[in-house]
Order: structure tokens, then sequence, then C-alpha cells
């Protein structure tokens, strides 16, 4: 008797947080607003390809420094293609580009084409280059 | 369950191994925060690395008005709260506030007290529900205490961390033991049973998730039986009655109003593609399914209450990953499944030394020699192949929270018993405890805090004095800049000042991704890099206007910070120095 009761107690419980309450967990709306920011439309394909292809060639003719890689960075961020423009900043610690004021320009290239995230990852990075450059242990 | 018997033997058993425990706790508080004190430089600055800093911030966010808690960090939030509370750290607030106890009285009290307690009620549930003996009772829970301060990452945060999950640990271990043994026509049982509930519940309802899965199954159980179980059907109907109204009353009061702070509901995401860890937990289910057959048709052994509560245990983990990759993508429940791996390492380690007996009794100790040769090949294969150790690298959560069961129970629970087993006897029927045992667990306790690693944000903290100087001169809730990225996360200021912060991780966290809030970062990385008039859609705005689309009346570095010579360049004329010691310098912004 007392478990059927429980039963039916616990039908009407269920019901009830069912029916009358909405769920906080499913009430979130989407929001696009970051995506909005995206400041891609200054820059032309042509122009973007222009320094992706410039920066290239410095990369080729310069690897310790980080003009060409910053240059060609430029490029695929405009085009929107992040992605490649992480594997261009790690050839450039494999080839030895000096870290922390290589960073901290990448991570003003990143604010500048609209990913203030990833700005902020690579400022942190910055930092701890910058920190063990200066002989800092607590980074 | 309190008969005068058992309880006088409980106390004249437990006192001593129970003031050893606590002096040991006691010590291991001081040797590692002393560690932490000594390297920042102040007691006050001790944190881990993982979210302590978030929880103690929240209960300073209670203890404000208006509260706080639901972004302790940002000054546009104040006056919210959370959409799933943080209840240890709201009722630890509450306490602080009204007994005009300061917060910092509770980081000790917490840090001993809590273990204690949790250690306490798992040598209290061992003995009393699961008839082990008192003494092996309180050295499993001793070993499984030990244990986590060797392992890596999260699963340390067992013991360490404030307060998730050492929070809901001895309610829902105590919960879970009533199930399977609570006495249906015993009131205190029931009081019990009604309290871990509501406690676990009420703490977090992820915790309850476990118990009601534990408690749904039971019922069923007890359904097939008939009426023999009635009086534990009744019992385990109980608790889901007392469960579903506790439920009830946490929704209505923490889903009503418009002061809920849903933001971190949107930042929450998995962080991998869980299905090959669905596959992982179907696997880990698969073997105790099989190993159950294994015994009932080649031993004629009939499945005991170990079996249920391990194969319980192991489907948890398999519908919460079902939930994880098919449902809720987005949720977290496969990375938080190491709430559940103490009581499932009690568990499992008690339904392997239960198989070893009855191999013992069946004359068949070569196939347990066998088991664990095997076990340990595969075991060592996996370290071989993969190159991980299980203990101290950072690997996938679900998996980790997998191989850590099978680490701990194995090497440090079941290996251990049976060595003792083999050569001493079996450790149930471990008779007097061993004065050198208790040293040995007690030597290993200490090593382990010893060990335990020191969070390097704490190291040589440069704002403590200048955190004293903002207490002292700032008003309430202005808003601090902080021009160092390694104090992102570790951003002491709000638990330690009580001001607010322009940019901070868990602010960040939890001030969400709307309009509003979407310009914050945009904003703290120029500020950082001196290109506030770059920032495209803020071109037509004055610099003094860009200042202040935020709250802004600080700004506080160190010394030698990277981002001085930008910001001051950038600011001048709006900045004017208000202190300076020989780490740090704070500015006022005009």
């Amino acid at each position: 008797m007392f478990a059927k009761t429980s039963a039916m107690v616990l039908f009407l419980l269920c019901w009830v947080i069912a029916v009358a309450c909405p769920c906080p967990l499913l009430a979130n709306e989407p929001s696009s607003v970051v995506a909005d920011q995206k400041n891609t439309g200054t820059v032309t394909p042509e122009i973007a390809a222009k320094y992706f292809f410039l920066g290239v060639q410095r990369m080729q003719s310069n690897p310790q420094q980080m003009e060409g890689y910053l240059a060609a960075c430029v490029g695929r961020l405009a085009s929107g293609d992040f992605q490649t423009c992480v594997s261009l900043i790690n050839e450039a610690k494999k080839n030895g580009v000096r870290q922390a004021p290589f960073l901290f320009e990448v991570s003003k290239i990143f604010l500048k084409y609209g990913f203030p995230p990833l700005a902020i990852i690579y400022l942190e990075s910055a930092e701890r280059a910058w920190l063990v450059e200066q002989g800092q242990k607590n980074v | 369950m309190f008969r005068g018997d058992s309880f006088r033997e409980f106390r004249r058993a437990f006192l001593p191994y129970a003031i050893i425990g606590f002096l040991c706790f006691s010590a291991g508080y001081f040797i590692h925060f002393g560690r932490e004190a000594h390297a920042s430089g102040s007691w006050n600055y001790t944190l881990g690395p993982v979210d302590n800093l978030f929880y103690w911030s929240c209960a300073k966010g209670r203890m404000t008005v208006p509260r706080s808690d639901g972004n302790p960090f940002y000054f546009e939030q104040i006056g919210l709260r959370n959409a799933v509370p943080y209840t240890a750290a709201e009722v630890v607030g509450l306490i602080s506030k009204y007994t005009k106890i300061p917060l910092e009285f509770f980081f000790p009290i917490w840090h001993i007290l809590m273990p204690f307690f949790a250690w306490g009620v798992l040598v209290w549930c061992l003995w009393r529900f699961w008839k082990y003996s008192l003494e092996a009772s309180m050295l499993v829970s001793a070993l499984l205490f030990c244990a986590t301060l060797f392992c890596a990452s999260e699963w340390t945060l067992c013991f360490t961390r404030f307060s998730r999950p050492l929070d809901g640990l001895p309610w829902l271990y105590l919960w879970i033991s009533l199930i399977f043994y609570g006495d249906g026509r015993n009131k205190w049982h029931a009081l019990m049973l009604a309290g871990s509930v509501c406690c676990a519940l009420w703490l977090h309802p992820f915790y309850a998730a476990f118990g009601f899965w534990i408690t749904g199954w039971e019922i069923l159980g007890c359904l097939l039986k008939g009426k023999e179980a009635r009086t534990r059907l009744r019992f385990l109907c109980f608790s889901l009655l007392v469960g579903c109204i506790a439920g009830l009353g946490y929704y209505f009061l923490t889903s009503r109003g418009s002061d809920i702070n849903r933001a971190i509901l949107d930042y929450i995401n998995s962080f991998q593609n869980q299905f090959p860890f669905m596959l992982l937990a179907m696997g880990w289910a698969v073997f105790f399914l099989i190993a159950l057959l294994f015994f009932r048709f080649f031993f004629k052994r009939t499945p005991t209450v170990l079996d249920r509560a391990i194969l319980e245990g192991a489907f948890f983990g398999v519908f919460m990953m079902g939930v994880q990759v098919f449902v809720l993508r987005n949720g977290q429940f496969a990375d938080h499944l190491f709430y559940f791996s103490m009581i499932n390492i009690l568990i499992s380690a008690g339904w392997v030394c239960e198989k070893l007996r009855w191999l013992k009794e069946d004359k068949k100790q070569v196939v347990a020699d066998i088991l664990f040769a095997g076990m340990t090949l595969l075991y060592g294969l996996v370290l071989a192949l993969t190159k991980i150790n299980f203990f101290r690298d950072d690997f996938p959560m679900p998996m980790k929270h997998y191989f850590m069961i099978y680490s701990v129970w194995f090497y440090y629970l079941v290996l251990a018993f049976f060595v003792y087993w083999r050569f001493k006897g079996f450790f149930l029927g471990l008779g007097r405890f061993k004065k050198s045992l208790v040293a040995g667990i007690v030597g290993l306790a200490l090593m382990g805090f010893w060990q335990y690693p020191l969070n390097p944000a704490n190291k040589e903290y440069p704002f403590v004095r200048a955190h004293q100087w903002l207490k002292e001169n700032a008003r309430a809730n202005d808003v601090v800049l902080s021009l160092a990225m390694k104090y992102l996360r570790m951003d002491y200021l709000f638990l330690r000042t009580g001001l607010k912060s322009y940019y901070s991780t868990y602010g960040d966290a939890f001030a969400g991704k709307g309009e509003k809030e979407a310009l914050r970062p945009y904003l703290f990385v120029a500020l950082l890099t001196g290109t506030l008039d770059e920032i495209p859609f803020l071109q037509n705005v004055s610099l003094r206007d860009k200042l202040h689309l935020y709250k802004l009346d600080y700004i506080l570095t160190e010394q030698t910070s990277l981002f001085l010579p930008f910001v001051r360049n950038e600011l001048r004329g709006f900045l004017k120095e208000v202190y300076r010691d020989e780490k740090c310098l704070i500015f006022q912004v005009l």
C-alpha cells in the first residue's frame, strides 16, 4: 500500500515538474555577437592573398625574423582561416623566432581580426615567453 | 544502529584512531598549506589551481549586500545568483556573514574537518553496514584518502578542493550504504536516509543522480522479488519520495526569480568527442557482467550485494556517457564522473576481495594468481604502449576516471590486501590493528601532503601588500584592472579585497557571451597592447569613453610588467600613481 501511494505521489510530482516548470537548463539563448564582430571585410581577398604570399617569401628568405610570419598570418586571418595562422605561429616557434615580441604582435592581429579569446591566449603566451626571457621562474 | 553496546564499541575502538586521524589531517593541512604560504609569502594566498578560488569567491559573494555569488568578480553582475547554486560555498558564506566570523577562518576548518568527517562516515558505513571489521574499514578508507594525494590533476580534488566533490562524498556513501543494508523498520536508518538524500541533492543534483540510479535499480529488484522484499521496497520508495520532495523544493527555490545568472550554462561545454569514452564505459561494465556470469556458472555463486552495487555503478557510467554523447552534448557529465570515483573504488575493492575469498574457499587460488598476472600484464602493456603514467599525466577525464579506479584499487588497495592475504591471512580477519600499520599509513599520508604539488601561480605572489592597500583605500565595488596575464585565473582580488576585476578567467566564464559582455575581451586586450584606438567597431568613440565603457577605477601592475609601457604610453593623462612598493604599482584611472 505504501509503495503504491509513494508511486502515485511520485508520478504527481513528476507531472508537476514536467508540466508546470520550464527547465532552466534548456532556456539558453544562442548568441552570435562574437561572430557578428569578425572584421574580415576590411581587406579584400586579393590583398589578403598578396599579404600571405609576401609573408611566405619573407619567411623563406629570413626564417628567424617575425615579419614574414606576421604578414602571412594577416593574409590568412583576413580570409577567416585562423587554423593556418596557428600553424604558421608554430612554424615560427620551430624556426627560432624570438617568442615574446612575436606572440605579442600575433595577439594584436587576432584582436584586429575579431578573435579576442585567441588574442588573450597568445597574450598569455607572450607574457610567459617574456618572463622566461627575463629569467623569472614562476611562469 | 545506536544500541548501547555497538556505540560504545565504536567509541572505544574508533576514538584512538579518530584522534590519530584528526592529528594527521591537521598536520597535513599545515604541511601542504604551510609550504604554499611559504612560497607565496602569505597564508592568505595558498589556494589550489583548479576552481578553489572560484568557490571561495562564491562564498564571499554570498556575504555581500546585495549578493553577488552569481559572478563575484564583475561589477556589472552584482546582485545575481547562479542557476545551479554552489550550496556548500553559499552555506559557508552565510555562516560567516551572520556569525561575523571572518571567512578566512573557515579555510583551515574546511580543510581539516571535512576530510576527517568524510573519512569517519566512510569508516562508519563500512563497519556498520558493509560489515567489515572496524580496523579493515579504517585501513581501507585511510589508504583511499592517501591514494588521492599521489594522483594527478582532478583526482586530487577529491581531497583538497573546496568544496566539491568532498562535500557530497559522505552523504552519498551513507545513502548508498543504507540503500543496500538499511533496515526498513529502524527509524534511525530512515532518518539518516532522509538526511543523506536531502544533503546530497541540495549540495549538487549531480550527486543525487548516482543515488537515484542505484535506488531505482534496487526498487526494480525488489519488485521482481515480490512480497518477500516488501519492507525493503517501502524503505527504498521512502528514499525516492524524500528525494523527490527535496528535489522539488530545490527546483522551486533555485529556478524562480529574475536575479539568476545563467551565463555558465552557455559557457560550459564538453572538452572533446566523448564517444570513444562511452565505449570504454561500456567495456568496463561488460567486464563486471562477464565476471558475474563467470562466478555464477563456474563457481555456482549467487550474485551478492557487491555484484549488484558494482554493476549498477558501472552502468551509471554508461548511462552518463550516453546522456553526454546523445542528449546533452554540452553538459560536462562525463568530465565529472570522478565525483563518484571514491565510492566506485570502495565498492570495487570490496568486490575483488569478495571474489578472492570465494576463490580461497573453493581452493582455486591459482585462478586469482592468473587473474592478477593477467591484469598486471594488461596494465603494463597499456602503460608501455601509451607511455602514460595514470597517476601523474593529464589525459581526458572520463578515461582518467576509469583508469584511476583501476589503478587505485589495483595498486593501493587490492594488491596490498592480496599480498597481506597470501602471506598473513585474509584482511577481513585482520584482528588487532598493528601499530606498525598505523604508523605506515600516517607516514604515507604525511608524505602525500609533503609531495603534493604547489600551485605555481602562488609562488612569490606580488600583490599581497597592494591588495592590503586597496582594501584600505578603495571604495566598495571599485574595479581594478590587473596587468598580469599569469594571474588571470588565480585572481585573488575579490576574495582578499572585495573589489571587482576588469577582466578575469572566472569572471569571463560567468559573464556570458551576450551583447553586453562581448566587448570586454576586446577592450581588455586592446588596453594591454596599447591598441584601444585600433578596435575596428569603436573608431568613432573617444579614448576616455572607451576607457569607461566598463567601470574602471584602478590599474594594478607589477613594476616589471610586459604591458606597463604600452598602457602608460596610451593612457597618458588618465593615470595617477597612488601606490608603489618594491614589486608593484597601482594607478588610479582618472
